[in-house]
């Protein structure tokens, strides 16, 4: 293997976006790094308003400018094999960027579809935008990525409307927009949110088969844990705006290191164990234009110090190869035996 | 189009309007009298002869009536599509573009519709002279605003909506954008606005020519006729009340079609 095959398909260096609200700047993410590999799963994990819905729109370009002050380097391997910076690129770069080597999937299958196309038709608009196709050609492709992505009669899907279909379908339907120029690399928004759970099921399961046979990489944002053990091999967990712990899957779940990772394991409901109250997390995700001096989650944390942990901000400190931690005390917690 | 027939208001409008388009443009067949053509019988009451009477010069008025609604109709007709063709692009790109374009767009907008109407066609018109081209422009330039406003609001709600995201997620570009999803969601207000503004110029253009701007006689006109049967209301009261009719039920048409589609 060359050198070159090595390099990750996408690499998010220092990444930092900060809307402006009225008063104050939100800063959505700040100073996040990392990479995806080809034909990787990665699972990005946080509470509602980690920033982690903005990390995905990054990757495709579309924090707009207007809204958000964006700084770092996104840099992207496209299939052509050049590299590519994300952020400053032209709109148009960027067209060429979506759907081609970057495609996304949304958390509301219901109103990422217009009401008043027929599904045929959307997914058609996918090869339209960068292909002369004719509509005819495009309706026949559209219909291919139906039956791939295993839709029940597809002849019948692609002449439906958005409101005729059910939640997991018109999921499949956006899947099928998304996969439509092959991308190398899928984000999926929070994909399974909206749906219950035995569609859930489904949908990625759907995603995984769908990976292991086109070997593209999936950003997968969520606020599930459970579904991270399903389909990724790798998570980032996102707290605040900051990635707090990354790693692989396995040794996470297993031993997560970082407080906030603990805690957010520690709150999911377990099947066949006697019946307790849930454990949350006390307090609620920092208000992201005030966020406390020192360790971000030190407000909520169990193992804070004072001195210590609302003082200075922990930087990532590496726990094993590939597994890093933000957390001061991580050691002593360790040691403790926690 | 479906939602117009499916209301009864909008089955009415339309019946209205092409009742009244059908005999204005076979005005030339079915008027009996000549519109411009004088005669000896002056201000007579409606008889067997003359449908409604006729007026102070002896010209047969329901001859006149269906003549003059011809320009009332072209002035209408031909201020919508002025109004269209320049509010939708300019409320396109607002509403899309957003930012200052927009900024700029609202304040001049905003400007125009807080001018009268009716004064500022008035203005114009005796500034040009009041021929039917000038008048169909004025209207024109006096309604846009409202029709750019309206698509500006449209498309500045459907641009935040999660479908143009998902548009722009695989890839499309703005021009793709406003014509696959704004476009089309636009047009039914579009239309219901296209149908308020014919109602509105043909409105105005009546009043405009009962104050005198209008087209100039002796083209017969609904708003010049009701001027001029304004003098012998007492004598001749169909002179006046029948082109006031024919507006209002033009009017009332057109407004039932635009309400309709909203």
């Amino acid at each position: 293997m060359s050198a070159r095959s090595d390099e990750p398909l996408i690499r998010v260096k220092n990444l930092n976006v900060a809307f402006r609200a009225k008063a104050a700047k939100v800063r959505a993410a700040r100073d996040v790094s990392f990479e995806i590999r080809k034909r990787e799963v990665v699972a990005l994990v946080g509470e509602s308003g980690s920033g982690k819905s903005t990390i995905g729109l990054s990757l495709l370009g579309l924090v707009a400018p207007s809204v958000a002050t964006v700084s770092g380097s996104i840099r992207i391997l496209r299939k052509n094999g050049k590299p590519m910076e994300i952020i400053g690129a032209s709109d148009w770069q960027m067209q060429q960027i979506r759907g081609n080597d970057v495609a996304m999937i949304f958390q509301e299958p219901m109103s990422s579809l217009n009401p008043i196309y027929r599904i045929g038709e959307q997914i058609a608009e996918s090869f339209r935008v960068h292909r002369r196709v004719s509509h005819n050609d495009a309706l026949v492709e559209a219909l291919r990525l139906l039956t791939l992505l295993g839709v029940p009669s597809p002849e019948k899907c692609l002449q439906s409307y958005p409101h005729q279909l059910s939640g997991g379908m018109r999921q499949r339907a956006l899947i099928a927009m998304a996969l439509s120029e092959q991308p190398a690399l899928l984000v999926a928004d929070e994909p399974t949110t909206a749906l219950d759970v035995t569609i859930q099921a489904q949908i990625v399961d759907l995603l995984k088969s769908v990976q292991q046979e086109t070997g593209m990489a999936i950003l997968f944002v969520t606020h599930d844990l459970g579904l991270v053990g399903e389909i990724a091999s790798r998570a980032l967990v996102m707290y605040a705006g900051e990635i707090v712990e990354e790693g692989s899957v396995p040794q996470i779940l297993a031993r997560p290191r970082m407080p906030y990772t603990k805690a957010l394991i520690a709150s999911r409901p377990h099947l066949g164990e006697e019946r307790r109250k849930l454990k949350a997390i006390p307090g609620t995700v920092p208000n992201l234009t005030m966020l406390p001096q020192g360790c971000s989650f030190h407000p909520r944390c169990g193992f804070a110090v004072q001195g210590v942990c609302d003082r200075t901000a922990p930087m990532l400190q590496e726990v094993a190869a590939g597994w890093r931690v933000r957390c001061h005390r991580w050691r002593e917690i360790e040691e403790a035996g926690a | 189009m479906t939602a117009l027939l499916t209301k009864p208001q909008g089955w009415a409008g339309l019946l209205i309007v092409a009742f009244v388009a059908l005999a204005v443009t076979l005005a030339p067949w079915i008027a009996p009298f000549d519109p411009t053509q004088s005669s000896v019988f002056f201000l007579s009451p409606p008889d067997s002869m003359h449908w409604i009477g006729t007026d102070d010069l002896g010209r047969d008025t329901f001859s006149r009536l269906l003549h003059g609604g011809r320009s009332s109709l072209l002035v209408g007709i031909g201020a919508a599509i002025i109004s269209t063709g320049v509010g939708v692009p300019i409320g396109l790109a607002a509403g899309y573009i957003g930012g200052r374009v927009d900024l700029v767009v609202r304040q001049f907008i905003d400007l125009f519709i807080a001018l009268p109407g009716l004064v500022l066609a008035l203005i114009i018109t005796a500034v040009l002279s009041p021929t039917l081209l000038n008048i169909v422009l004025v209207l024109g330039f006096v309604s846009w605003p409202r029709v750019a406003r309206l698509t500006r609001g449209q498309a500045l709600a459907i641009r935040e909506s999660l479908f143009v995201e998902a548009a722009r997620a695989v890839g499309a570009g703005p021009s793709w954008i406003i014509y696959a999803h704004i476009w089309p969601n636009v047009t039914r207000i579009v239309a219901a606005q296209f149908a308020l503004t014919v109602a509105y110029s043909i409105f105005t253009s009546a009043s405009l020519s009962f104050l005198g701007l209008g087209v100039p006689p002796p083209t017969p006109d609904w708003g010049s006729m009701v001027r001029t049967g304004f003098d012998f209301l007492a004598v001749n009261p169909m002179m006046s009340l029948a082109p006031c009719a024919a507006v209002a039920t033009t009017v009332f048409g057109f407004y039932l079609i635009g309400s309709s589609i909203e």
